[in-house]
């Protein structure tokens, strides 16, 4: 028999797979955070020491030099997008709420779930173990875009070791988005049509869909740039370093980014679905346009390969081929435009009820938009041009696949915390914790708007060597006390969570008083197989303030698989 | 339709379902495969048409990768068979999957004599052969990896049958991935053998 810590750790249980992941996503989330601090304490009073960081740079006496500087802004990226976000989005949440949504008493391949998460905390040690190499963790930028991420300019082992690392995540990306499409497609309970999921489902179908499709270009391009590092082939180094000729650099970023901006969807997709699942339970009402919103989440996932060289106006792209690319990116925004129209519909008139949850997925559609806006900017050549590599890119990005996704994130986290560890988080603290963020996100990224727009560029060491560039180190100073406040804001999240954990209170069997079959026929925490008895499903996510329920119920909701008589409630 | 008697075929229906979704996966995880490929052979279109395709003096033949494409071939109709042997003697099967397993060796064989050759005797080495020498043993090697898991799986299946197992389900799950790797082997021809 297996000792209990080895069935602990190679757990199959996709709820405990989950909170693997939460626990791995939150710790990367916060070393992720704090590189962000240091990035932004350089922006704000360049080469001064950072208090307290003395012991880790001993010879600049806590001061960022340039080589360090270049370290975090690598890592920052690279941990946020494949170590935290993606990870909490899918790797927690997914994993935690698809098979119960779908009434299904796990994945389809538990085993493959279980393997996913290993890989991913291989992945993990590999950036951690990095930290200690000789010439320390990678520099290459997120993208590691070649000839930088090349031996020939960065020669240590730790660009290697995230190499790697990104191939881990990416087998943990495949894994989870093959199991949630065939265990969406499979495993669904009787009555549980398409036309009934919850948006959430539709969202994580999606996502995974493009996780199962782009994940192996990821895997491409990364694996080329590996045997350039450490086999000797010259796919990606040109020019000076290449010997017999060399390969092309520019074909990395095609790869790259033909991943990338479906990796984009692939972030806010579930964000989209708990929009729409949200904003609904919290007006009391069905989703306005459910089938309109699940299409149009479609559309976006059926075209989101097909904008990607909006990312390369500028690498020297055909001019037809720019064009081309313009007219698809601005055609992607209409299906998202329709999303959010029948996310305004559904609040109208709604009874809107202001619960973490809610004001979570509010903010996540505040700053969504304002990322969508700004982002129409980047989607067309003649603006692309002067904005590109600004400071514009990184507070557009940012509020799309950082703070939406974010936002998202505890949308999610708080709307089944209570059904993941059966304990209610503090409302009040939760509340505050996601209004300081939304407003903190808005001054953070809203302030690297106005700088990109007044031409700094990214990944400055010290922007202020420009004469052009002097007169923003107010405007950084102010939006990096805006960054401080966002870190410190997130104590609010980690009291209640610790708090919550330690003594918090049992939580009530459904505290959002909705239908959807994890609130309705499972327990919080669920059992093991999910539910006692399989659920046959009746009706859609979101029957909510229908007059023949109250009547015969005397509450606004029913649950999904709940047997009743009741006419035109579908 | 008497419930007890539904229940019954239900359950007896379930290690279908389970076989039906295991085949889905597969299908999925190998069409997520080809994207790979898609990928490598865009790069390797890349590069011939940005003219960094430099050939070596003496080009490789075309011949030996129609040979190891033939035995490539030569596996999915012995797959085939060993899917359709009759349930009530599995045994059949075992000469059908080992006709697989050697066809498939021959195909890893043939294509690792070739890069072999032009390794030592043809001097095509990496990374002076630029570009070309990186696809040609790059994606040639990632290829045969992909193979070699096939022929994993068929090894399986052949030890399950030779412990009087039923490997028909395996056998169709196998061919899938022969289809796969026949399709990449397709993809690789066409971007890097092909002069």
């Amino acid at each position: 028999m297996r000792a209990s810590w080895v069935r602990a750790l190679w757990t199959t249980d996709h709820k405990q797979v989950a909170r693997q992941y939460l626990w791995g996503g939150l710790g990367f989330l916060l070393l992720g955070g704090l590189l962000a601090l240091l990035i932004r304490w350089q922006w704000a009073w360049p080469g001064q020491p950072v208090p307290g960081l003395a012991w880790a740079l001993p010879e600049s006496r806590g001061a960022l030099t340039p080589p360090t500087y270049t370290v975090l802004f690598t890592l920052h990226g690279l941990v946020m997008i494949f170590f935290a976000v993606t990870p909490l989005l899918f790797g927690a949440l997914g994993h935690f709420v698809l098979p119960l949504a779908i009434g299904a008493r796990g994945f389809a391949f538990p085993r493959l779930s279980a393997a996913g998460f290993w890989a991913y905390a291989v992945g993990g040690a590999l950036v951690l173990a990095s930290f200690a190499v000789r010439l320390g963790p990678a520099s290459a930028g997120w993208t590691s875009y070649p000839p930088l991420a090349t031996p020939a300019f960065t020669p240590g082992v730790g660009q290697t070791l995230m190499t790697v690392a990104i191939l881990c995540v990416g087998v943990s990306a495949f894994s989870y988005g093959l199991n949630f499409v065939v265990t969406v497609v499979r495993c669904r309970a009787p009555g549980m049509t398409w036309g009934r999921m919850p948006l959430v489902v539709w969202g994580l179908f999606y996502g995974a869909v493009l996780n199962v499709l782009f994940v192996p270009v990821l895997a491409a391009a990364t694996l080329l740039l590996l045997l350039d590092r450490v086999a000797g082939t010259q796919f990606f180094i040109a020019g000076a370093a290449a010997v017999g000729g060399g390969g092309d650099p520019i074909v990395y970023q095609h790869l790259f980014w033909l991943f990338g901006h479906p990796e984009v969807y692939i972030l806010i997709l579930p964000a989209w679905g708990m929009v729409g699942d949200f904003v609904a339970y919290f007006s009391r009402k069905p989703a306005h346009g459910y089938r309109l919103t699940a299409g149009a989440m479609g559309a976006v996932t059926a075209m989101s390969g097909l904008v990607y060289a909006h990312h390369l106006f500028t690498s020297g792209l055909s001019p037809v081929l720019g064009r081309a690319f313009m007219v698809l990116t601005l055609l992607i925004s209409l299906p998202a435009e329709v999303m959010f129209l029948n996310w305004l519909m559904t609040l109208w008139r709604g009874s809107v009820r202001l619960t973490s949850p809610m004001l979570a997925a509010l903010a996540t559609m505040v700053v969504f938009g304002l990322g969508g806006i700004t982002g129409l900017a980047l989607g067309a050549v003649a603006t692309d041009v002067p904005l590109h590599g600004t400071m514009w890119v990184v507070g557009h990005f940012h509020l799309t696949m950082g703070a939406a996704s974010f936002l998202a994130v505890f949308a999610g986290l708080y709307f089944w915390f209570p059904k993941m560890y059966g304990r209610a988080l503090h409302e009040g603290l939760a509340k505050a914790h996601v209004l300081a963020s939304a407003v903190l996100f808005v001054g953070v990224f809203g302030g690297q708007l106005a700088a990109g727009y007044a031409g700094q560029l990214r990944r400055l060491y010290d922007p202020y060597q420009y004469t052009y560039l002097k007169h923003l180190l107010p405007l950084n100073q102010w939006t990096t006390g805006c960054a401080f406040l966002l870190g410190a804001a997130q104590l609010l999240f980690v009291g209640n969570l610790v708090w919550t954990l330690w003594r918090g209170r049992a939580a009530e069997p459904n505290p959002w008083s909705v239908g959807t079959l994890e609130w309705t026929c499972a327990t919080s925490p669920p059992a093991p197989d999910n539910y006692a008895t399989e659920p046959v499903v009746l009706r859609g996510p979101h029957v909510l303030s229908q007059p023949d329920v109250q009547q015969q119920l005397g509450r606004d909701w029913i649950g999904q698989a709940e047997a009743a008589v009741l006419g035109g409630t579908e | 339709m008497n419930p007890e008697a539904s229940l019954a075929s239900s359950e007896a229906s379930a290690p279908r379902r389970a076989e039906s979704t295991r085949w889905f996966a597969g299908v999925l995880a190998h069409g997520a495969g080809t994207m790979f490929f898609v990928a490598l052979a865009f790069a390797a279109g890349w590069y011939r048409m940005r003219g960094l395709w430099v050939l070596p003096a003496v080009a490789p033949s075309v011949l030996p990768p129609c040979v190891a494409g033939a035995f490539l071939l030569g596996v999915g109709p012995l797959l085939l068979r060993a899917s359709r042997v009759d349930a009530s003697t599995p045994r059949r099967a075992l000469p059908w999957l080992g006709g697989a397993l050697v066809s498939g060796a021959g195909f890893l064989g043939t294509q690792a004599a070739w890069l072999h050759v032009m390794f030592w005797y043809r001097d095509l080495r990496v990374p002076e052969g630029g570009a070309f020498a990186s696809a040609f043993y790059g994606l040639s090697a990632l290829q045969a990896v992909h193979v070699g898991l096939v022929l994993l799986a068929v090894l399986v299946a052949a030890v399950s049958t030779w412990r009087g197992g039923d490997a028909r389900d395996a056998a169709r799950r196998a061919l899938a991935g022969w289809l796969f790797t026949v399709a990449t082997f397709g993809l690789l021809f066409l971007a890097v053998y092909l002069p």
